[in-house]
């Protein structure tokens, strides 16, 4: 990179927050993924310099300069995900939110709070807390990430069952945007607030956009992974925090039984906080974990919080519909100490040593099908593998299955990765999508969107970002450092081949 | 690259578990400082793993800024607490640390201390001979007491016995143990350093020296009980002593404020000074993440006749650390009071006006903090603490 945009960088950020040593131009150039180098070498993964800027005025003149210079812009937080959403595929600016911290202002009465993006979730709770206040919904990365980081992913996690997506708690966003080709740098680009409600449906989140719009629409902004600006503040609405929270355990044999009592929680007049499902892989590795020998069975998990009153009558009921199907329900200890499990659903990985997994988001009549044929991998490539569904709408559940790996023996650990392919196909073929796309799942970006969002899409890209620097090479299709794109027929084929190979090793 | 001390610590697959989910990076007190990848957990296990990874080759090498963060670290574990798949992280960061030391990568800081301690027994290259210095008020009270046959044995440590600003720590002990009239000893100039600093860059073999004359001295004076309110020396004799020797040591290992505990349910110590006033407890790593103690000091705290405890938001296994311990005090002094200014504020912010914990470190460390940056509260370790009650 030209040492003059190094330092007109430095003279934005000040020198402490500015980086080129090579230590940490080698650590913001992953995320969580632990990826072969083999295929790490077809990408500019190692970032030029890592900038820490404190405003969003600070991320404006950064945005300004990187797209005059055409420079990529990364923008990353926690980095907990992944699906190489932060990670550089040309190189580049890697903009570190990590600054970005700020508990802005919260409001008692009208149930809301304004926070910087890079505020991490867990902060945000205990400081809510101290006021008798708390989220309305959160992801199961909550220690670590981040307010903006959430926004820009999925946004589905622990209470969207009862609050929705996190689009629909959003109030007002601020994104700086990276302003038009030719624009001097003395000219802050455009920094937008947005406000309004918005309303996601999962089966298609980029509805709204269309041809011509006038102004940038806030969904544009959510869980398109830093395509098209930088998130640098988020004002969320709230809510008290409840009395009373109830946990509910019901274990079963059969899949399909668990499938059709979570079809009818969601239909419950309380609907409940969180319903998700563990399946017996899941179980079995973490009993494995504990060193417990047990028969290891699905469980469903119902969390419920309101009023005494309401929680009272809510689980009344939860027993009730238990009943009828004829399950079993665990006692509430366990059920309570799988819940306080919610944070960490990557514990298995100690049995690894690495752990590997892929997401998909699935109707929920499909749900049944979806972690029967995810058991059934176990089989067919001889692994060990466990899945978390999250119920996240009366129609949709968001799928995580996680299995064992060893990256130190690289040939095996390579074919390995194909299971992920498989683990995404099950959710397609069952009327899902990608949870994500970053970089690694890219090539479902058609899948995801279809043809005619897609294309709004593409439109509303070259309008905010037509210099192409923002997070480039991913979300759109996977770009190899070459600049060459990896076509879905080359993936779709070396995957094939991993595949059986993965069958054979 | 191979780091052979990863196997002899029994840690090799410690960085290969590693999910990378960034946990650890929300309660490290050094990240939360320095805010880079490089400062926190992950990112060092990260690069130790990319080490792992690299060919053998003569080109293989350290880099620099690695090693300066490895030793930008107060082994306080919080990030263990936290972490997904439950790494040993003490062990690993005593692993790399060793395998530095191998490399003659150490800090000259830490360098120095290994050289004092293993030339003179003791953390601060002064005469062993001198190690009742604290004393030097009521010689006629200890001095009697060194190297006496009796069941108890008060193991002062390098930090409180040759640090004249907290000299009031041994000396509190002492009145304590007279008050309860236990029957104890010291071993002075016999005394040597624990050998906890050592333990720190993973050195266990140059401790084990020190671990063997110091339970010789103990066997000799017929010591069933050993006390001690330096959670450093607590640590070492708990902790690392079997472990280093492959067997029990023999002796009953308690911290002071264990002891204390013992003597308050016992009826051995009576509070004749009441005094209102409201206090915070701060949980040093060692006694607390580092062995579990938790319960006791709150209980001996809270059976002073009008003081109100209350806690701060981050107690017991998630309690903050004051960045005094893991050598970060010697090698980045700076980064150490800035995390201990953290945490005081946060005993300021919770209503404290006296700020208590149950470590000379820590002590020394949030009263030097409290001074340079001229922060209103008081310090006390327990022992000085429960003392004025006396």
């Amino acid at each position: 990179m030209d040492p003059t945009i190094i330092a007109r960088l430095s003279e934005i950020v000040g020198e402490n927050d500015i980086s080129t040593s090579p230590l940490e131009r080698t650590l913001y150039g992953h995320d969580a993924a632990p990826i072969p180098g083999l295929l790490t070498r077809f990408f500019k993964t190692t970032p030029d310099v890592i900038v820490r800027p404190e405003s969003a005025d600070e991320v404006a003149r950064i945005l300004c300069l990187a797209s005059d210079s055409k420079v990529p812009v990364i923008p990353r937080a926690a980095a907990s995900w992944s699906l190489g959403g932060v990670i550089p595929v040309k190189g580049g600016i890697v903009l570190d939110l990590i600054k970005l911290n700020r508990i802005r202002e919260v409001s008692r009465d009208e149930l809301w709070v304004e926070v910087e993006a890079g505020v991490v979730w867990q902060d945000l709770m205990e400081q809510l807390l101290e006021q008798g206040l708390t989220v309305l919904s959160y992801p199961t990365s909550a220690p670590s990430s981040t307010v903006g980081g959430w926004v820009s992913t999925g946004g589905y996690g622990i209470g969207s069952l009862k609050y929705g997506h996190i689009g629909q708690q959003i109030e007002a966003l601020e994104v700086v945007t990276p302003g038009a080709s030719g624009s001097r740098t003395d000219e802050l680009p455009r920094r937008s607030l947005f406000t309004g409600l918005y309303n996601h449906d999962p089966r298609s989140e980029i509805r709204s956009v269309s041809k011509g719009t006038a102004n940038p629409k806030m969904e544009w902004f959510l869980g398109t992974e830093g395509q098209f600006g930088v998130i640098t503040r988020v004002k969320l609405r709230i809510r008290k925090h409840p009395d009373r929270t109830a946990v509910r355990g019901v274990c079963a044999t059969r899949l399909q039984d668990l499938a059709d009592l979570v079809g009818e929680l969601t239909g419950m007049r309380e609907v409940p906080y969180c319903v998700k499902v563990l399946d017996s892989g899941l179980m079995a590795l973490r009993r494995k974990l504990r060193g417990v020998d047990a028969e290891d069975k699905n469980l469903v998990l119902a969390v419920f919080d309101g009023s005494a009153k309401e929680v009272r009558a809510a689980t009344a009921a939860f027993d009730q519909i238990v009943s009828q199907h004829g399950l079993e329900p665990i006692a509430e200890s366990l059920a309570e100490a799988e819940w306080e499990e919610r944070y960490y659903p990557m514990r298995i990985g100690r049995l690894g040593p690495t752990l590997l997994g892929g997401e998909t988001i699935v109707p929920l009549d499909q749900l049944g099908p979806v972690l029967s044929e995810i058991r059934s991998l176990q089989e067919k490539y001889h692994l060990e593998i466990g899945t978390e569904a999250h119920v996240v709408s009366k129609g949709w559940a968001v799928v995580l299955a996680l299995y064992l790996a060893d990256e130190r023996k690289a040939l095996r650990y390579m074919t390995r990765l194909a299971v992920i392919r498989d683990i995404v196909h099950i959710g397609l073929t069952h009327g899902g999508k990608p949870y994500g796309l970053g970089l690694w799942d890219a090539v479902y970006v058609r899948r995801r969107f279809g043809r005619k969002d897609l294309q709004e899409l593409k439109r509303v890209k070259k309008r905010l970002d037509p210099n192409g620097i923002m997070n480039p090479g991913k979300f759109f299709r996977a770009d190899t450092r070459f600049g060459i794109p990896i076509p879905m027929p080359l993936y779709a084929t070396l995957m094939n081949i991993l595949s059986l190979a993965c069958r054979f090793l | 690259m191979e780091i052979p001390e990863l196997k002899r610590l029994d840690v090799e697959i410690e960085p290969w578990v590693c999910t990378q989910c960034g946990n650890c990076r929300t309660v490290c007190p050094v990240f939360e400082q320095l805010g880079w990848e490089s400062a926190s957990p992950r990112g060092k296990i990260y690069y130790i793993k990319r080490l792992l990874q690299q060919r053998p080759s003569r080109r293989n090498r350290m880099d620099d800024e690695f090693v300066k963060r490895i030793f930008q670290c107060s082994l306080c574990v919080r990030c263990e607490e936290v972490c997904q798949t439950q790494i040993d992280m003490m062990r690993l960061w005593q692993a790399v640390r060793a395998d530095l030391g191998q490399r003659g990568l150490w800090p000259k800081e830490v360098q120095a201390i290994r050289e004092a301690i293993l030339s003179q027994y003791n953390l601060y290259s002064m005469s062993n001979s001198r190690r009742t210095v604290w004393a030097m008020m009521i010689e006629e009270q200890v001095l009697p007491k060194v190297n006496q046959m009796a069941d108890v044995a008060y193991f002062v440590g390098c930090v409180a016995a040759f640090t004249g600003r907290i000299a009031g720590i041994p000396e509190s002990t002492v009145a304590i143990l007279d008050s309860a009239q236990v029957d104890y000893t010291i071993l002075g100039p016999d005394e040597w350093c624990c050998g906890n600093p050592l333990f720190f860059v993973g050195a266990h073999a140059e401790a084990i020296e020190l671990a063997r004359h110091n339970l010789e001295k103990l066997r000799q004076l017929q010591v069933r009980q050993l006390v001690t309110s330096c959670s450093g020396c607590y640590r070492a004799f708990k902790n690392e002593y079997p472990r280093l020797l492959g067997e029990e040591i023999g002796i009953e290992v308690l911290h002071f404020s264990q002891l204390l505990s013992r003597l308050i349910d016992e009826g051995r110590l009576q509070f004749s000074q009441p005094r209102e006033v409201t206090i915070t407890y701060h949980d040093p790593c060692e006694t607390g993440r580092h062995c579990g103690i938790y319960d006791e000091p709150r209980y001996v705290l809270s059976s002073l006749p009008g003081v109100e405890l209350i806690e701060m938001p981050e107690n017991r296994g998630q309690s903050g650390c004051c960045g005094g311990g893991g050598l970060l005090k010697a090698t980045h002094p700076d980064l150490s009071l800035d995390i201990a200014e953290r945490r005081i504020h946060q005993a300021i912010h919770a209503g404290a006006s006296v700020l208590v914990s149950s470590c000379v470190t820590c002590r020394l460390q949030m009263s030097e903090a409290i001074r340079a940056r001229n922060l209103d509260i008081g310090m006390y370790d327990i022992s000085e603490f429960v003392a004025q009650f006396l």
